[in-house]
This record gives C-alpha cells, sequence and structure tokens, in this order.
C-alpha cells in the first residue's frame, strides 16, 4: 500500500482505500481501478492524495518507520520539552503518528489475504 | 531606539515593497462601499483569469471547507462573503511572490491555514474561513524580509544555523524587531481589515491582543503545531512554546486532543500536494 500524489496517479493502479469527499461521502470504493478518465475526474474535484495497493511508485528513499517519524517529531520539541501544556500535545501526536501506522498495517494485511485468497 | 523608530528605520531601507497586483486595490475601495454587490466584485475578479484559477483553487480546498463544490467566483463571493474573498485575493497574490523564493514557508503557512479551519470548525468559532486565511498570512513579515532586506535575511538564517536559536531570536539581533511587527506594518500599509492585522501582529504574544482574542489564540496555536506536525519550514526547526492563557481563552481543553490530533495529521496530507 502506498500513498500518492494524485499528479503521481497512473491507469491500472488499484485503490487500497476508499476516497471520500470532505463531508465524508464516498466519491470512489477501495478496490477501484484508475482509468485516465477517472484520474481527471479526481483532479477536477480537488482530490490531492490517494492510497493505492502495492507500491507502484518507486520513491528512492525508504519510508521512514513510526518509531522514527515519532523521534523526529520529539525533536522538535526539545525547546519546549519540560512545559506540561506541551509534554501532553507532543505524546497526543505520537499516538496519532502510531495509531496512522496501526491502520496502514491492518490494511495492507488485509490487501496481503485477498491476494492470497 | 523606540520599536516605531526602529521599524521607521527597517522601512526606509526597504527600496521596494512587494507590491500587490492593482485588482487588490481595487477590491479593497470596492468592498468598503457600502452598495457593492456580489456580482460587481464577482466580475472585477473574473477579469484576471489567472486570478480566478487561484481563488476557485483555494476556495474548494480543504481550508474553507467546501470542496470541489465552487465552481464560479460569483457563487464564491456569496457563499464566503466579501472579507474571506478578499482575504482569499490577497493570499493568492502574496503567495506568488512567496511560493518561489519560499517553499518551506509557503508550506507553513498552508499548514497553519488547515489547522486553524480545523480548530476553529472543532470549537464552533464564528467565520472560521476567515480565521484560516489570517493564519495564512501570518507570516507575512517573514516575506517582507526575505524578499525586501536581502542582506538583513541571509544574517538571520546564519545566526540561526549557528546558534540553533529561533528565528525571531535572530531577528530581533539583527533588526530589533521581529516579523509580527513588520508584518502588522505591511499589512497597515496593504490596508488590510483589523480581523487579519491583530492575528498577524500578536501571534507569538497572544496576551498582547485587546480584541479578537479568540482568532489570535487558533493562530497562535495552529503555528506552533504546524511546527510540531513537521510540516514546512517557518525559519527554523523549533516548536515554540504555546501560551496556556491563549489555551484556556478557546478552551482548548473541552476537544479530546488525542482524537484532534488524528484528524489534523489526516488534514495535513494535502499540503504538500497543494499547489497555486
Amino acid at each position: 500500500m502506498q500513498k500518492l500524489s494524485i499528479i503521481q496517479a497512473t491507469p491500472g493502479m488499484v485503490l487500497a482505500k476508499a476516497i471520500m469527499s470532505d463531508k465524508g461521502m464516498p466519491l470512489c470504493a477501495d478496490g477501484t481501478e484508475l482509468t485516465e478518465m477517472l484520474i481527471e475526474r479526481l483532479k477536477s474535484m480537488n482530490i490531492l492524495v490517494i492510497t493505492v495497493k502495492g507500491r507502484p511508485v518507486d520513491t528512492g528513499v525508504p519510508d521512514k518507520t513510526p518509531e522514527e517519524k515519532v523521534g523526529d517529531m520529539q525533536a522538535r520539541f526539545a525547546r519546549v520539552k519540560d512545559d506540561p501544556l506541551m509534554g501532553r500535545i507532543r505524546d497526543a501526536i505520537a499516538d496519532a503518528i502510531y495509531a496512522e501506522a496501526r491502520e496502514m498495517q491492518e490494511r495492507e494485511a488485509e490487501e496481503k489475504e485477498e491476494a492470497g485468497g | 531606539m523606540s520599536k516605531a523608530e526602529k521599524i521607521k528605520a527597517i522601512t526606509k531601507k526597504i527600496q521596494s515593497l512587494p507590491t500587490l497586483p492593482p485588482v487588490v486595490r481595487k477590491l479593497t475601495t470596492m468592498v468598503e462601499s457600502p452598495d457593492v454587490t456580489a456580482k460587481e466584485v464577482g466580475k472585477l475578479i473574473s477579469a484576471d483569469q489567472v486570478l480566478s484559477a487561484k481563488v476557485l483553487k483555494l476556495v474548494n480546498s480543504s481550508f474553507y471547507g467546501f470542496p470541489g463544490r465552487i465552481s464560479s467566483i460569483s457563487h464564491a463571493v456569496v457563499l464566503l462573503g466579501f472579507n474571506v474573498i478578499k482575504g482569499v485575493v490577497l493570499s493568492a497574490s502574496v503567495f506568488e511572490i512567496m511560493e518561489k523564493a519560499m517553499v518551506g514557508l509557503w508550506e507553513h503557512s498552508l499548514g497553519s491555514a488547515i489547522i486553524s479551519g480545523t480548530i476553529s470548525r472543532e470549537l464552533g468559532l464564528h467565520e472560521p474561513e476567515e480565521i484560516s486565511t489570517a493564519a495564512l498570512l501570518h507570516d507575512i513579515g517573514k516575506v517582507l524580509v526575505r524578499v525586501s532586506l536581502v542582506s538583513d535575511y541571509d544574517r538571520i538564517t546564519a545566526i540561526v544555523e549557528e546558534k540553533g536559536c529561533s528565528f525571531r531570536d535572530a531577528e530581533v539581533e539583527v533588526l530589533g524587531v521581529d516579523h509580527s511587527e513588520i508584518g502588522l506594518w505591511l499589512s497597515q500599509e496593504w490596508g488590510l481589515p483589523e480581523r487579519l492585522i491583530i492575528p498577524i501582529s500578536s501571534h507569538h504574544e497572544p496576551q498582547s491582543a485587546v480584541k479578537l482574542k479568540d482568532r489570535v489564540a487558533v493562530v497562535h496555536i495552529a503555528d506552533s503545531l504546524v511546527r510540531a506536525f513537521g510540516i514546512g519550514f517557518g525559519g527554523d526547526n523549533w516548536v515554540g512554546r504555546i501560551s496556556p492563557a491563549a489555551w484556556e481563552y478557546i478552551d482548548m481543553s473541552r476537544l479530546d486532543l488525542p482524537k484532534l490530533m488524528r484528524k489534523i495529521l489526516a488534514d495535513l496530507e494535502e499540503v504538500e500536494n497543494f499547489q497555486l
């Protein structure tokens, strides 16, 4: 599973995650195969980010692990690390990063299961 | 030297002020007239096709909460109101100056606008669109330093790198004032409304605002959070301390913090891919 900018989308890629409008309306179900026309339509609807199955685009750099992301984030708090409010915010962001990673993992597991079965 | 004298000395050094396109000036006079109609405002903006395209792109992005639904400028004017449209036109113009020179600051500003919109909507504040616009413009003082005071800007960035201090501390060291004070001067010079000027001038010291404290608090918090999430570059890598008084003023404690951070993390995905 890979998150891509709509600019990187090409026909044949398969959505790993449904595309929702900002109001929560589903625009495109997961499992949909992208076509030239669909990509143009998504662009015209200002959809900027999509999630597709597999890793069709080689970014050249390995993605950061959630642990690395959290480490980078905590380092940015160096100047306010003893502030109680900032500490709560830092922990909440770390939770958000891990939650996002878990969600990604679950989807990837589902994806593998589908591919296997 | 007093602050006012320092600003005066700085403005004397400025050879050329980043100029706004004539359409922004016309728009400013127009929206102040009591009997202007949405049709007239729409016509003025539509006359500039490039600008129209940018305005439509901005109003249809997630910052304003009407994604993909506004297809004409006149519709945008009716839905968002004169003040927001003026801010959007202004943002589109300012960022034309900024986008090329300072991609990092553009992303920082865009991210602040998204977070401000999310927080304002979650709290049910009035006119979240206008609060987003204020956040989009909160660092225009930095744009002025970068564009009009190039050698000072280079000294500031050198100090940040050398000392690992904040951009703002380095500004004070070099210029005697910071970008919020320069932003105040520039926004007055440009004739911006108070609702944008006050968040621009008070975003680092929210307690100094005597009016519009809720808007100032939101922009102040968003400026720090966008850094925490590592989006864009505001001149240094540090997360600034959020004023607990500002946090309490808009009653942030009533929001579920982990849930809010998850929402912001998802909302921010758009920043890197958004271009005007």
